[in-house]
């Protein structure tokens, strides 16, 4: 069993990155492995509360919210991206610990694999 | 072309490489169809002379591919398309396999 580590750098519909990013955390836990995810860059915006998603797309916001349900709890993201990025008060589709980045890099090192997306 | 060097390079230092795992726009690695300018490397073809060297096994998320319109001929037959564009020696399968055989490797390498 291995911990890895799903970075999450892009936005929520930019093509199927972060889409395949959760279809890759969730598959990884699925079979056995520990998952945590850490969003940092423009991958925050992923956490922020959405009204709808495009046409056509699956909502990520609802994908999140259920990610409880695929064993995947612990969410993780970069304090000066969500600074950077979103307002103080914007509301949020799930919560996120806000990391600086000495404690991400730390996180990252802990892991057995970190994957980005 | 990093991680085929990458992959040379392991090799060429006795390590040895579970296999090759094609994921998101990666699964492009393993058109068929793909057509470089002469002056611009074949990746598809550069990949299968590594197999043929090494035998490291080049598999290919089967969902990423499809999305992206990259179809073995099985697949091509059952959804009633007249071509394909999957050829051995890349292989498919889904993420299940590739998080099983990630129970029993040391290292995983992204590009």
């Amino acid at each position: 069993m291995a911990t890895i580590t799903v970075r999450m750098t892009t936005p929520p519909y930019q093509g199927f990155i972060a889409q395949e990013g959760l279809d890759f955390a969730m598959a990884a836990t699925n079979f056995g492995h520990e998952v945590q995810l850490v969003f940092v860059g423009d991958g925050v915006t992923q956490l922020a509360a959405e009204l709808t998603p495009p046409p056509g797309m699956k909502s990520h916001a609802k994908r999140l919210k259920a990610l409880p349900f695929f064993d995947i709890e612990a969410l993780y993201c970069c304090a000066q991206s969500m600074h950077a990025r979103l307002a103080e008060d914007a509301a949020m589709a799930v919560v996120a610990e806000p990391l600086s980045a000495d404690a991400i890099q730390e996180l990252l090192n802990n892991s057995d694999h970190v994957v980005t997306f | 072309m990093q991680a085929l060097t990458y992959c040379q390079q392991l090799v060429r230092d006795n390590h040895t490489i579970d296999q090759v795992f094609f994921y998101q726009d990666g699964v492009f690695h393993a058109n068929a169809f793909m057509h470089p300018p002469s002056d611009e490397p074949n990746m598809v073809k550069q990949w299968a002379a590594f197999h043929e060297q090494t035998q490291t096994p080049l598999v290919v998320c089967i969902t990423a591919a499809a999305r992206r319109g990259v179809l073995s001929q099985q697949e091509a037959a059952e959804l009633g398309y007249s071509a394909y564009n999957l050829l051995p020696p890349f292989s498919q399968t889904g993420l299940s396999e590739f998080f099983t055989a990630l129970h029993d490797s040391d290292n995983l390498v992204q590009f």
